[in-house]
């Protein structure tokens, strides 16, 4: 979102400030982008209440949602389907000036009666879970092969190279839908799929960063010194190459949430029960046709995810022009 | 030139063979027999059962038998029968290729006509209100789930405002007005993605030297726009846009599903749901064997177009 800079040549916007090192001035960059901070603060916010959440201190989990209050506030077995969103209401009583308010439910409730809105928080540690779980393997994978490939080159090279065009030719949703058969059904094996598919793209740019490394002096001093193929690839040329790392794992955030929803709705992903935001959108189809129209579910994890999304979309952008200009797309 | 075509059409022999590799793991190796047919039959299929299964389809065999028969019928396109439908492979995929091809062809085409419009846009008018307004539509377009795009159209446009058939199919002409909808919401969902790659790649050119140069000898800015900067452009579009043409074939899963349409799409999903694993690997392999393809004859455009690109 970095706009202002775009009439700059983009070779200029590498050069940093001398006593500056690349995070700092990066740093520095994305400090004045208004958009960039913000996105931030946002996913502070979504990390914080998603790992609440999933530690079950915020936002009780499908278990424990099976109550209702009656008009005493106590809780009651009796489920109120499908009940509209409200901020709740005053309940007159006898006594002037001592009405009982009667808390609402802000996003109405699902077809079991479950809080919506509990549901949809529940949806961010559901969303940080399968990316987390996606990203670890996918970044592990692209990480190891693009540097075996970019530093050893020969036929390592021709190898790995060979091995991602192959994965790359297979349609990436056949291949996780193959994949799901093969590990079975549910979140866990659905994120695993997707970091087993996701890899190609991060491998091939880490492969030409190592190829494009492996000639500078400081690896040749190193080498000079006596450290090994490995020591020289992970602890000196790694760390000049994770900023496309970081990038990376921003933008493939999205596509883990995004990710989610497609292969729930195929039937892959979450159970009926659980409250992740695929399955309430999946829901929806359903929800919708009925008369009068529910639509608080499909709106609330809609936007839940929009804004996640977003924030990692304009963050991700951001930190990819602060970090590194020439990598655009 | 044909020697170069030639050449290239050896290095897809290794990939088609990783391709094969890949598939055969997958159902063969990293799941076994057992496992497929347990799933096929239900968890409470007997002994006998099972051996019936894994004989009919070949899992008796040893696996270096299995691995060359398995080549041996893909790579002649031999699929075999649905395992729910017991129809033939090969003809339901090319039935079904057709209905995939007439929403996501027009779709498509659109869709990259309008993104390139609005990239030019972008890039004529670079940091000035206008072009902040493009990205920023682009980038919350790109953060509203394709699930969501789907749900929520059908049921505003078509099942509120009545201004679409909710669903259907038919072949003729007639299928004009049941493709609008589902055409209309996959250009609104992926417009995003594609203005903000072709607004990248146009700012690239135009910061590069020969655009200065041509504005140095005082050409006006939309001779350079049009002639120079998008002549440059189209090069890494054509690849995007060749490389997504096997996706076109194989349709969309999501919106065929939605509305009715019976192409490749809705079958995978249908194929997923039944377990109908001789469906996911055929339609796997050919995926993979178009895009392979598709990849080909990117390389070849080049050559024809761009005289730098050396024949090696």
């Amino acid at each position: 979102m970095d706009e202002e800079k775009n009439t700059q040549p983009v070779t200029q916007e590498v050069e940093a400030k001398p006593g500056r090192s690349l995070w700092g001035d990066a740093f520095h960059r994305l400090r004045k982008d208004k958009f960039a901070v913000m996105s931030f603060v946002i996913i502070v916010i979504y990390l914080f209440v998603a790992i609440l959440s999933g530690l079950d201190w915020i936002a009780y989990n499908y278990d424990k949602q099976h109550f209702k209050r009656d008009k005493n506030g106590k809780e009651t077995t009796e489920l109120d389907d499908y009940s509209k969103p409200s901020l709740g209401h005053w309940r007159k009583t006898d006594v002037p000036g001592r009405d009982v308010y009667i808390p609402g439910h802000l996003l109405g409730t699902d077809v079991q009666g479950r809080d919506v809105f509990q549901r949809v928080v529940q949806g961010t540690w559901i969303s940080l879970y399968v990316a987390l779980i996606m990203s670890m393997i996918y970044i592990v994978i692209a990480v190891f092969l693009g540097a075996l490939a970019g530093y050893f080159g020969g036929w390592v090279d021709d190898l790995i190279q060979w091995f991602y065009q192959t994965t790359a030719s297979i349609p990436g949703l056949l291949l996780i839908i193959a994949l799901t058969f093969v590990l079975g059904k549910g979140l866990g094996n659905v994120a695993i799929a997707l970091g087993v598919v996701g890899w190609v793209g991060l491998c091939r740019l880490m492969r030409a960063e190592f190829l494009k490394h492996k000639g500078r002096d400081y690896v040749l001093a190193a080498r000079a010194q006596g450290a090994g193929s490995f020591r020289i690839m992970f602890r000196h040329i790694l760390p000049n190459t994770f900023h496309i790392v970081i990038i990376s794992f921003s933008l493939g955030f999205v596509n883990a949430i995004m990710g989610e929803v497609t292969l729930t709705f195929i039937g892959l992903g979450a159970k009926p029960e659980q409250p992740s935001w695929g399955r309430m959108i999946s829901d929806a189809r359903a929800e919708l046709a009925r008369d009068p129209a529910v639509w608080w579910p499909i709106v609330g994890a809609t936007t839940g995810m929009f804004i996640v999304c977003l924030a990692f979309n304009i963050l991700g952008d951001a930190l990819r022009d602060a970090l590194d200009p020439k990598l655009k797309e | 030139m044909t020697a170069y075509i030639v050449r290239r059409l050896f290095y897809l022999v290794p990939i088609v063979f990783g391709v094969c590799l890949i598939t055969f793991l997958l159902f063969n190796v990293v799941t076994t027999g057992d496992a497929i047919a347990k799933q096929r039959l239900g968890q409470h299929a007997n002994q006998e059962q099972i051996d019936a299964y894994k004989k009919t389809h070949g899992y008796d065999k040893p696996i270096f038998v299995r691995f060359f028969t398995s080549i041996y019928d893909l790579i002649t396109f031999n699929f075999g029968r649905s395992e729910v439908t017991h129809q033939k492979i090969t003809s339901m995929i090319w039935d079904g290729m057709w209905p995939s091809l007439s929403l996501m062809l027009p779709a498509f085409i659109f869709t990259v006509m309008t993104g390139i419009t609005f990239a030019l846009f972008s890039a004529l008018y670079r940091n000035t209100w206008i072009d902040r307004t493009i990205v920023v539509i682009s980038i919350i377009g790109m953060s509203v789930s394709f699930l969501a795009y789907i749900i929520i159209g059908q049921y505003v446009l078509a099942y509120q405002l009545k201004y679409f058939p909710v669903a259907g199919y038919e072949w003729g002409f007639g299928v004009f007005k049941f493709l609008i909808l589902p055409g209309l919401i996959y250009v609104l969902a992926s417009l995003g993605r594609r203005v903000r790659f072709f607004r990248t790649v146009m700012l690239d050119e135009i910061n590069q030297d020969y655009v200065r140069t041509a504005r140095a000898k005082g050409l006006n800015q939309n001779v350079i726009l049009f002639k120079h900067v998008l002549k440059n452009a189209l090069i890494p579009i054509i690849t995007q846009i060749v490389v997504t043409l096997p996706f076109l074939f194989m349709g969309s899963l999501l919106l065929e599903d939605f509305y009715g349409i019976p192409g490749l799409g809705a079958m995978a999903l249908n194929a997923v749901n039944g377990n109908d694993f001789a469906i996911i690997r055929a339609l796997t392999f050919i995926g993979a064997v178009m895009y392979v393809i598709a990849n080909l004859v990117g390389d070849i455009c080049y050559a024809f177009v761009d005289p730098r690109v050396e024949l090696r």
